[in-house]
């Protein structure tokens, strides 16, 4: 079942690609109005991944428009080593983090010996108990990651994106994805029991 | 991370999942990125850094091989330019193509350089 489900998923993957490498040949051959279509398709997924990372709507709405405007200057130099969502979403978290950087919005580092103390089995117990409480510290504690870790969470859990894909977007190894996801699952455990004590108080 | 680690972290899921049912795409976003794109034309394609750099070796290789073919010759032609004038007759014909007559012109310094040997001793 699970293995024809993937299936399923590659030939669609492949169905999007062609239409996507197909609207793009539209538009730097002189048809500019084709853009819109990759827009419909792809602007609600940047503009979540974006306003993730800002926090705000307005600044995400503004920075999503930029992101699409510089594929768009800089569509020809789109090259087939990423599908076009990936190459869409590495312009997306560099404007994002640039706009961050500009705001001077700093997330405080843990402590990596903490991070190192928590388990497996502890990081485990904490993802998978799916009860309403946890799923609301969950989202509360998303939103105290770094933009390397909430990007790689966002499209790894829920984008079902490779680690590779997610390398390619944050500009970095997949060997370093694959360890940074393996220790955003800590951080999420201690974000977890620092919110419950917050919540105590 | 394994395969698995995906569906093992149900609450995780359930939290981006809920989190991106509150997240609503402002209106008209295409209308105004359209807007901002149709002034202008995409730029061509420039070359990446990787490709450049290829372009850049590639070059630099015809160029020390190119040096390393026209140098030599370009040294011979000049010394071959001491002998501007010089023939050789062959089978009734005028040869005086300083490339081809090359090897009779070293032959004959040659037997010239010998000959001065004999005359000195």
């Amino acid at each position: 079942m699970c293995v024809t489900f993937r299936k399923k998923v590659h030939q669609k993957d492949r169905m999007a690609r062609k239409d996507d490498a197909k609207i793009i040949r539209q538009v730097l051959g002189g048809e500019t109005q084709a853009f819109a279509e990759l827009l419909e398709r792809y602007g609600a997924k940047v503009y979540g991944l974006v306003v993730r990372l800002v926090g705000t709507d307005a600044e995400a709405e503004e920075l999503t428009q930029d992101t699409f405007v510089q594929a768009y200057t800089h569509l020809a130099d789109f090259r087939a080593e990423a599908d076009f969502a990936t190459w869409l979403y590495r312009i997306a978290y560099n404007t994002a983090l640039m706009h961050l950087r500009s705001r001077r919005v700093v997330t405080l580092p843990m402590d990596e010996r903490l991070v190192d103390s928590v388990t497996d089995e502890m990081a485990d117990s904490a993802l998978s108990e799916a009860t309403e409480e946890r799923i609301a510290l969950l989202e509360e504690a998303l939103k105290r990651l770094s933009p390397p870790d909430r990007t790689a969470v966002t499209l790894f859990y829920f984008e079902d994106r490779t680690a590779r894909e997610i390398a390619f977007i944050l500009g970095t190894s997949v060997s370093n994805v694959t360890t940074r996801l393996h220790r955003v699952r800590k951080r999420l455990y201690l974000l977890i029991k620092q919110l419950e004590h917050e919540q105590e108080r | 991370m394994s395969k698995n680690d995906r569906h093992n972290d149900a609450a995780l899921r359930m939290a981006l999942q809920r989190e991106q049912s509150r997240i609503r795409l402002p209106e008209g976003l295409t209308e105004k990125v359209m807007e901002k794109t149709q002034q202008t034309q995409p730029r061509p394609a420039q070359l990446g850094r990787g490709e450049a750099a290829r372009w850049f070796l590639a070059l630099a290789a015809l160029l020390v091989l190119g040096l390393f073919i026209l140098v030599p010759r370009l040294r011979e032609s000049r010394s071959l330019a001491v002998y501007e004038g010089s023939y050789v007759i062959e089978n009734g014909q005028r040869q005086d193509d300083l490339q081809l007559i090359k090897s009779d012109i070293s032959e004959a310094l040659s037997m010239a350089d010998q000959a001065e040997l004999l005359s000195r001793e």
